[in-house]
């Protein structure tokens, strides 16, 4: 592919939730996308920063095609994809995936850590067991959990050992894309670091393009080349970290930077 | 607060407040404490809420059990004071149609009705975004110089820290491992565990603006039922010595008003 032309693309998405008000039917609507234009080139990383409510999530799960947009277009690896549904959709589910925030309801319980990493590879189909269980073996071992892990089940596993179990199963396929939905959120701060390190040599090792979903602008700092910033439904700014950091232009972006925690303080100062 | 399970009870030692140990003090006088003279603010806003009660008579509930009064104006007012701009309508709402941030508040307004002297905030910024977060800091902070709190605020991101606390204690497996003034333990960590967790942070706006360079901890804390010979965080130093593994360490005082336990500064 191209260097110039972006993996994923989005033109004037759009995504209108509708709610019946119970009782009077009343309909309302919300508009959590508004005309989003985003693009993202191949092996890199775009944060999507904003407020609770802005639309964040609403974009991750639009562009996973995980939820149909209202109006607009995603182009993906040259192709409009958002209305792509059968065979077309579960080729494309391969490429695109989604590691979720809450990890305990996104593992099934029931199954066991290899039987949730392979899990897409028996619905992909054309695999034997032998190649589902050397894949799961690699895969731990990258996401860096030890091998006699497999046979345990999500509770048996701390927040931080399920989150690496999710971005396991989330690579199994060998996908190009990845959206990352406040991943980290509930983390410590020690196994924070230890799974921003993890998806950083992920990256590196497999050119992978990741949209990675915060409120937290160090965070995505911390793993992005471009941030976004979205506000009520509409990127306002994006930039390089530096640039958003030294030179933001929208008063949304300024909120953004002006809220990090101890930013005036020793913390920073003390850098240099 | 006296408010363990019985399987965790405290076994030794003493909680003294103002000159008095509350461990020997019987549950009546220790409920009378509780929430007048020390009170809490949880993490978890809706659980700490009564879902179906209006989150104005919660705090009114507050009010009556200790001073034995309650109004209406008293708590619209009390909501006010933590920045409930629309304190009438926050009166008479529910909690589900209040947001974090608000609930939050709420919290914050139900801890200090009764004017207490030690406010005990448990993560209460962890479940709230960035910009929220700011807000909330930025009233605890104010209410505790307006009112001359004592304010325990317990995280695990030292960077909120920075902003709210003139002193930190750093806690590891359940021992303190370092506590001095903020600058000093934020500027100068003497213990190794203060200094990897601040190499976990990501710092944007350091010169290049990125926060690429996090150096996380080794392997992951022990469990409660692990009893280390030596020094719990052992396994997981990088400045590991051999007696660190033979015995724990004794708090020392490298400087006035810091202390540490850690070897290689005497231990």
């Amino acid at each position: 592919m191209d260097e110039s032309t972006p993996l994923v693309r989005t033109r004037r998405l759009t995504h209108i939730y509708v709610q019946k008000q119970p009782l009077s039917n009343r309909q309302f609507t919300v508009k959590a996308l508004d005309a989003v234009e985003l693009s993202i080139r191949e092996g890199t990383q775009l944060g999507l920063v904003g407020e609770s409510g802005s639309g964040k999530s609403t974009l991750g799960l639009c562009l996973a095609l995980l939820q149909r947009p209202t109006a607009g277009e995603i182009w993906f690896d040259g192709k409009e994809v958002s209305r792509s549904h059968g065979a077309e959709l579960r080729q494309l589910r391969s490429q695109i995936q989604f590691v979720f925030q809450e990890t305990f309801s996104a593992l099934n319980p029931r199954l066991c850590a290899e039987e949730i990493v392979t899990e897409p590879m028996l619905i992909q189909g054309k695999s034997s067991p032998a190649a589902r269980r050397d894949r799961a073996v690699t895969l731990m071992h990258e996401v860096g959990l030890a091998a006699d892990s497999l046979r345990r089940r999500p509770h048996e596993f701390s927040g931080g050992q399920r989150q690496r179990l999710a971005i396991a199963r989330a690579l199994v396929m060998r996908p190009q894309f990845v959206v990352l939905d406040e991943a980290f959120t509930g983390l410590d701060l020690s196994v924070q670091a230890q799974i921003v390190v993890l998806l950083n040599s992920l990256q590196a090792a497999h050119k992978l393009t990741y949209l990675f979903i915060t409120h937290d602008l160090n965070l995505a700092a911390a793993i992005c080349n471009r941030i976004a910033i979205l506000h009520r439904g509409c990127i306002v700014e994006q930039g390089s970290p530096a640039d958003l950091f030294n030179r933001s232009q929208h008063p949304q972006t300024r909120a953004l930077v002006d809220a990090i925690p101890g930013r005036n303080t020793i913390l920073h100062t003390s850098l240099g | 607060m006296g408010l363990l399970p019985p399987v965790a009870g405290v076994t030794d030692g003493a909680i003294l407040f103002k000159g008095q140990d509350l461990l020997p003090l019987p549950e009546q006088e220790m409920a009378h404490i509780r929430g007048s003279q020390i009170s809490l603010v949880f993490q978890d806003t809706s659980g700490a809420l009564h879902p179906v009660r209006r989150v104005g008579a919660q705090l009114m509930d507050v009010m009556v059990s200790h001073n034995n009064e309650g109004s209406r104006d008293l708590a619209i007012r009390a909501f006010r004071e933590v920045g409930l701009a629309d304190s009438e309508r926050i009166y008479s709402a529910y909690p589900h149609q209040l947001s974090g941030g608000q609930k939050q508040r709420v919290s914050i307004a139900q801890a200090l009705a009764c004017g207490p002297e030690l406010l005990v905030a448990d993560e209460p910024t962890s479940s709230l975004d960035t910009t929220v977060q700011s807000e909330i800091l930025a009233l605890l902070k104010g209410l505790q110089k307006k009112r001359n709190l004592s304010l325990v605020f317990i995280t695990h991101d030292p960077a909120v820290l920075a902003d709210v606390a003139d002193r930190i204690a750093v806690f590891y497996a359940g021992e303190l491992v370092e506590i001095g003034t903020t600058n000093d333990v934020l500027g100068t960590p003497f213990h190794p565990f203060t200094r990897a967790l601040l190499a976990c942070m990501p710092r944007m706006g350091s010169q290049d603006g990125s926060a690429r360079h996090l150096n996380p901890i080794p392997g992951s804390a022990p469990g409660a039922m692990e009893t280390p010979l030596g020094c719990p965080f052992a396994p997981r130093c990088a400045e590991r010595m051999d007696v660190c593994n033979s015995r724990p360490p004794a708090p020392v005082q490298p400087s006035a008003g810091r202390s540490v336990r850690c070897f290689k500064y005497g231990g």
